[in-house]
This record gives structure tokens, sequence and C-alpha cells, in this order.
């Protein structure tokens, strides 16, 4: 690709999705029943909810389906694959709108997805679900508003919401947890605000609300979640209707908050958290990746972060230059490694690193793209990455460049 | 035609190490020289050789503090131990687990083969108790495990060695036995390549795969794998204990 910096990374393909090339934060792959490979990815912004790839054949993907959303005022940024079954979150761009959820969906034709039900999280202070996990087949760990929340603050809105999908016909609550002091008549203080803006600005920063949620079949029994400015938790769901705070960390202040993913090594006693980066031009940096020491879970000391090229050299080129998802380790088709880890870091591209060193984690192969046409900003803005378990990465581009399939040489 | 890197034995390097070619580099030569097969953190493995053991000379050091702690089975135990595991990475910690494990099967091995092993000093001329050897010294002749084990498989070009990595390997004099422990870390190419040439380049290679269980299972030895380690006393005609001079260690 002209223009693309790399190291140890080569471009398979390149499909910028029909035109509408905004790809959110939902990568999810699905062996379908016929041995393809779809990938699952949500989109954005309106207009398309979500878009199914046939990526079989990484070098040359093929759209199998492509699906429009209600309405414009809404997105569907998260979605995740379980079997036959899709998950997708939608959030509003007011509160009070509708449908603000999780909408699931049978895939088992791919070209055909067919509602299975919708579980309602509206509410007059709820914007509906922003991200969710769904690896089980049998829980969804979201961040999403409610009827019945209302938080102090408005952008304390989307706190972590367990949703029993064994019927997934019939979806219900099975748990909830939010940060102490965010709701209305919660005992706790309001927690101090790290950045404040105006109250009158709907997303962004300055929030004391749950952006990812992770848990994992090896320990069902343990919830990673990363609460924006409130940092890091490792929560105890043994209990899934009353989740209990095992511990917390939180960089910010001084660092400049919105803590994004919360994922565990469990093998080997390790946490990998990211920020995202949520401004322009560095206006936020530093937004970093972290390593922290586990092996004590009620203990978590950082201990390293991830090298990122210097922000005299990306901050200034154009959009969001920094950390935001990575590869999740997520059971299914997917690669699993507690010892390199894939990431985007919006206009530094897709970066991997290997930490088997975790003190000392090192830059092992990237992939930048240049910025795609027609975006709204001049660099290629990496969204979300998964990696499957033949080591075929594909990368999202937030704006416009829609999907990227590469290989690595490592 | 001749192989140098088969003729040469296994090079491994092992232990809490980053780059297994630093330890290659700063001590193969002088190693080599010396005539010496193994030192904190590498082993050289030639066919011919006899086993790597717990009491082979160089992997540990043991300075005038340690010894002091050496007087009782249980200290000298206790004592490797703690420097296998401060050899192991830190984070590694199904690695951990299976040495931990791996000692306490020994252990475990040398009580329930106590008969045959007490017959064996009779047999020798020692006392079965109360002699300057006791049964309890066999412990000290299993093989010792190298953990976090890099074995060197070939150049990718000059200054480039390639090294396939283990979760643990043995020498037992007529086999290098390496462990891979199944567990949530998938290997990228690169790994499982180099994997693969060594195990073309080495017909003495075994490889045992093994579930990482918590320290305290020995279900990693319960089939085949314990079956391989726990005959260590077979070539051995006296147990040594610990301290085995470097003169004698180059014996079976």
């Amino acid at each position: 690709m002209e223009g693309a910096l790399s190291k140890n990374m080569k471009l398979l393909s390149h499909d910028v999705l029909r035109g509408f090339g905004g790809v959110g934060e939902g990568m999810s792959m699905q062996i379908a029943r016929d041995g393809r490979r779809i990938m699952w990815l949500a989109h954005e912004g309106a207009p398309r909810n979500f878009t199914g790839v046939d990526v079989s054949d990484p070098r040359k993907p093929s759209i199998v389906c492509q699906t429009d959303l209600p309405h414009n005022n809404m997105r569907s940024n998260s979605l995740e694959v379980c079997g036959d079954i899709l998950a997708v979150a939608y959030q509003v761009s007011k509160k009070g709108l509708q449908p603000a959820g999780v909408e699931l969906f049978d895939i088992s034709s791919p070209e055909n997805p067919r509602s299975i039900s919708f579980y309602d999280m509206s509410g007059p202070y709820s914007r509906g679900c922003h991200c969710l996990w769904f690896v089980d087949g049998e829980f969804i760990h979201c961040s999403s508003g409610a009827a019945d929340f209302q938080p102090r603050h408005p952008r304390d809105d989307q706190f972590y919401q367990i949703i029993d999908v064994r019927d997934p016909a019939r979806p219900k609550e099975a748990g909830r947890w939010w940060y102490p002091g965010t709701r209305e008549g919660d005992a706790a203080e309001p927690p101090k605000r790290l950045n404040p803006i105006g109250l009158d600005v709907v997303l962004g920063g300055d929030a004391f609300r749950l952006h990812n949620a992770n848990v994992y079949p090896e320990r069902p029994d343990r919830a990673y979640i990363g609460y924006i400015d409130g940092g890091a938790f490792v929560l105890d769901i043994a209990d899934k209707s009353s989740p209990k705070i095992i511990s917390a960390w939180n960089p910010s202040p001084p660092y400049p908050g919105f803590t994004h993913t919360v994922m565990p090594l469990m093998e080997r006693g390790l946490i990998v958290v990211t920020d995202e980066c949520v401004r322009n031009d560095a206006e936020d940096w530093p937004k970093l990746t972290w390593m922290i020491d586990a092996r004590d879970e009620t203990n978590l000391v950082p201990i390293g972060t991830f090298p990122l090229p210097s922000v005299e050299e990306f901050g200034h080129r154009g959009g969001r230059f920094g950390s935001h998802n990575i590869h999740e380790n997520r059971p299914g088709p997917s690669f699993r490694s507690e010892e390199i880890i894939f990431g985007v870091f919006f206009n530094a591209g897709v970066r991997v690193y290997d930490i088997k060193n975790p003190y000392r984690p090192e830059t092992i192969a990237y992939f930048i793209p240049p910025g795609p046409e027609n975006s709204r900003v001049s660099t290629a803005q990496m969204n979300d990455v998964y990696v499957d378990e033949r080591g075929v990465v594909y990368a999202g581009e937030r704006w416009t460049g829609g999907l990227y399939c590469l290989e690595t040489n490592i | 035609m001749q192989d140098p890197l088969r003729d040469a034995g296994a090079v491994i390097a092992y232990g809490a190490i980053d780059d297994p070619g630093i330890a290659v580099a700063q001590e193969l030569a002088a190693m080599d020289g010396a005539g010496r097969r193994l030192s904190p953190r590498l082993a050289i493995a030639r066919p011919g050789e006899p086993a790597l053991r717990l009491n082979s000379h160089g992997w540990a050091k043991f300075d005038p503090q340690a010894v002091v702690e050496l007087a009782a089975h249980d200290g000298r135990v206790g004592f490797c131990t703690r420097t296998l595991l401060a050899r192991t990475p830190l984070f590694a910690g199904p690695v951990r687990d299976f040495v931990a494990n791996y000692l306490a099967f020994i252990g475990e091995t040398v009580e329930r083969q106590r008969p045959i092993l007490e017959e064996k000093l009779v047999r020798a001329g020692l006392p079965e108790n109360g002699g300057l050897l006791n049964v309890w010294d066999w412990f000290f002749s299993a093989y010792l495990p190298l953990p976090n084990a890099h074995v060197l498989v070939g150049n990718a070009s000059e200054n480039s060695p390639i090294f396939a990595r283990v979760d643990c390997a043995f020498w037992t004099g007529t086999e290098l036995v390496v462990v891979l422990l199944d567990g949530l870390t998938m290997p990228p190419p690169s790994q499982a390549r180099a994997l693969a040439q060594l195990v073309e380049i080495r017909p003495d290679l075994r490889v045992f795969r093994a579930r990482p269980v918590p320290r305290g299972a020995l279900s990693a030895f319960a089939g085949d794998l314990g079956k391989r380690l726990d005959g260590f006393a077979d070539e051995c005609a006296l147990p040594y204990g610990l301290f085995r001079l470097a003169a004698i260690s180059r014996q079976g």
C-alpha cells in the first residue's frame, strides 16, 4: 500500500465496506456452519448498523451482509459473536431516544441475520449501550444506562450491567455495579471530576462511566472493567447479582484519564490496561497502555507502559494519537497470547508488542496505513483490532478506511 | 556431511533471561574452553555426555551464607527450590508451578523407591542409615530442570541465532526431554517454526505436552513424563547428595 509505514507486517487486503468504512469498536469472528470465516464489524456511526465480511481468504474479503440502523440518531458501536448469535450494542445520541440497548441476532445464515430479541435499556437518563462483551453464550457484560438509573452527572450514565441471555429470546438482567457516588441517592460522595468540561457536552471525557467489561471462561468469577476517569477495577462476580470490588487502580490524576480496557493475562498474573485518546492533536497526551503486576489481585502494581513513537512525530499529524483498543484474547477463532499484544493507536496504526519481559514491552511490528480518502482527518485512525487463530490481523479504521487484513512476520 | 549444530549437542540458554543470544555469546566460548557444561544460565547437552542433575556442578552458586543453611536435607531441598524458582521468570506462573511440582515429585519418587535406593547403598558398601550418604541424598541425583529453556537451532544470519523456546528441558544423558505446557498462549509463527526445526535436527529429542496445574498437584507426572523422569537413579552407583565435586560431575 503506497504511503504505508510498516515493520514485520504486510497488508493482505483493504476493503472500504462499500463506502461505509467507519469501523467502531466491534470486531468479532464467526465460523459459519459451512466453514466460512465471517468478520462482523460494528460501525462508528449511522447509517449502517453492522457489516459481515467473508474473510476465509483474507486476501479477498467479500461483504456478505450490511445492515442499516433504524434511524440516524444512534450508533451500533460494539458487537460480539458467540456461536451463531450476534449481540449488537445500540447507543442513541440523546437521552430518552430509542432503540437503546442490546439486540441479539441469529446469524446461522450470515447473509440473513434474524433478530432474536431486543433488550431495552432506554430511559430518561440513558443513552443505551456503548460497549458489550459476549464470549460464553450465556451472559453479556456491558456498559449501558437503564430506565431506573439516574446519574448524578450526565456523563456518568453508563454503568456495568450483566445480562443473562441463556434464553436468547428472553434476556434479563443478572446484575449491575456502578462507581460509588455516581448514582442519584448514593451514600458515597460523588467522585472528584478529573478534567471538568461543560455539562451540555454529551460525549467525551470527564466521565465516571464504564467502557469495557471483560470476563473470561477461565475465570468466570472475575470481571475486569475500565471505568474511564474512575480507572481499572477487578470485581468479584461469583454472585452476579452482587458484584464486589477486589481491587482498583487508577493512574489519573496525574494522568489524563479515560481508562478503556482492562485485560487480564491470567497465567502470568498480569493485566494490560489501555487508556483511550479522545482528543485530536495530542491535546490529551499521554494516552498510554499500561502493564500491571496482578500476581496479588488485591494489590495492583504498575510496572511499565508500552512504547509509542514520539509525540513530536505523530502528535500533530492529524486526528488522535495514542492508546485505544487491543485484541482481547477472547475465546473462539481468536489468537490468544499472554506474550504478544496487538493494539491500535489511532494515527500510530496497528502495533504489536512482545511482553515476555513485562517490565520492558517491545514493539515488534506495526502497520500505519496512509489517511483514507474522504476522511475527516488527514491520517488513518485505527480504531479496533482482531486477530484470528491463524494469526491474520484485522484492523478497522474509524472514519472511512474500513477493514485492513494483515499478516505478521513475528 | 557433518552438521555442526548436531555434533555440538544442544546449547541451552535457560532461566529468567530476556535474550538467549546474549547468554550464549557471553558464556559459550568460555565454558567450552574450560570444559564446563553448565552455568547458572547456560547448559550444553552433548550426545555421550552424562545427564545434568541437581548435583551437577555449575548451575548453582554456593556462597558461604547459603552453605550454612544447607546442613540438613530439608535445607538443601529448599535451596534447590529457591534457586530454581529464582531462575524461572517471575511472570511465568505455570512454569514456576511446574518446577515446584517437579521437585515435589522427586521427593515422592525417592520415598516411593526407598527400598530400592537403600538397597543400592548397601550394595555400594554403605549403611542404609547413619552413613556419610543416606537414601535422601538420591534426591539430588534427579535430572536438573532447565526452566524457560531456549535451545539453539540455527542462525538466521550472523549474530542472529534462532532458538526454540520450551517451558522446561532436561538432559538425561541419552535424551533431551522438553516439556511444553499447553496454556493460554499460542506460539507465534516464528516460535512454531523454531520448534519444528528443533524436532528435525535432534533425533534424541523427546517432547512432552502437559496441562498447567497449580502448585501441589503432581498430575503432570502421573503419565509418561513421570516415567521418563523417575528413573534418574538407575545409572548412578552412588547418590552423592547436593555437593558433588566437579571432578565427578563428569561421571553419570
